[in-house]
């Protein structure tokens, strides 16, 4: 494969991006979920 | 657009006992996500060829060779870029009309989600520039130039909405700007094609069709997860802002309360004095 380093730290870096901001959304979603009471949060349905 | 915030409390009882912003909707969307990763991967690195075609001397061959496999990330990074910038300028122009925590929320999520991506386009773009064109970034680039600039004005957008302001002072003045960011989006887009002479970009490939077979088909199937995945943090994103705007909203209302009850306090003590003095002299 040719410049495999180059696709490598392009692949990587886009990964490491998408998945630290989707973990960082997930991380604060659990903290202020604690904050705002059940009923507030709809999405936390029986059904859903 | 119900999937955004489920269903409304009155017609199902809340579980109380979890604590994120996922739901049945994003599990799905997540699985499907994991799925066309490992499928996109496959092709992008495994099924689909190098792009090799024959040089115009006997023998050469040109073509970005390997380095084609960038795309597969680049473009569609950059295309959901301008949907989700675009997006927050619809959703801002909405809220101006209907003044609405739906529709800022909408615009909040959509507007860092569109910064995060058009990061991945510029930083993958430039990895894809050395080898290709020699160079990692060149300033007389048009496209370039103007994705940078398109990049720094959400990224002004965010930083706009992270100064302390009533809630609804900051969410006219991000609706505004989130607004008139939105005509560089047909800049950025279409500026190969006006300002053809100041770029090295080639024009869009796939408008034209000029790409065929497997590379064809991983670019779609990369277009298709990367939108799988930003539908799915923008609904995890739309949640958190919900989330913010009503701990935000209950914060306001604690300290408001706490205000009143100071300021009931003397009023209270001096109505106990009035009450004794009363007392004390009566008959």
């Amino acid at each position: 494969m040719t410049h495999a380093g180059y696709i490598a730290a392009g692949w990587s870096i886009s990964a490491a991006l998408l998945a630290g901001y989707a973990v960082m959304i997930l991380l604060r979603g659990r903290r202020l979920s604690g904050k705002v009471p059940a009923r507030r949060r709809r999405w936390m349905t029986a059904e859903d | 657009m119900s999937f955004l915030l489920g269903r409304s409390p009155d017609r199902s009882p809340p579980r109380a006992a979890l604590t994120h912003t996922g739901s049945r909707t994003t599990r799905i969307l997540g699985a499907g996500v994991l799925v066309g990763v490992v499928g996109l991967g496959l092709c992008a690195f495994i099924f689909s060829p190098p792009d090799s075609r024959p040089g115009p001397e006997a023998g050469t061959r040109i073509g970005q060779f390997d380095v084609v496999r960038l795309m597969y990330v680049h473009v569609p990074a950059a295309i959901w870029t301008y949907v989700a910038l675009g997006t927050c300028a619809a959703a801002s122009a909405v809220y101006l009309w209907r003044r609405s925590t739906w529709w800022d929320s909408l615009a909040h999520a959509c507007a860092e989600i569109g910064v995060v991506l058009c990061a991945v386009t510029l930083l993958t773009g430039m990895i894809w520039g050395r080898p290709v064109w020699g160079t990692w970034w060149e300033w007389g680039d048009v496209r370039l130039v103007t994705t940078l600039v398109l990049f720094l004005a959400y990224a002004g957008y965010l930083a706009l909405r992270s100064v302390p302001a009533a809630p609804e002072a900051r969410a006219r003045r991000a609706a505004i700007l989130g607004l008139g960011g939105a005509v560089l989006i047909p800049i950025v887009n279409r500026s190969v094609e006006w300002w053809e002479n100041r770029t090295l970009h080639q024009q869009s490939t796939l408008e034209e069709l000029r790409i065929e077979d497997l590379t064809l088909f991983t670019l779609v199937l990369g277009i298709f997860v990367m939108g799988l995945l930003v539908l799915w943090l923008v609904v995890h994103r739309f949640r958190l802002a919900w989330l913010e705007a009503e701990a935000e909203s209950a914060g306001l209302q604690a300290a408001l309360a706490e205000r009143r009850a100071e300021a009931a306090e003397p009023v209270a003590a001096g109505a106990g004095e009035d009450g004794a003095g009363e007392g004390s002299a009566g008959p």
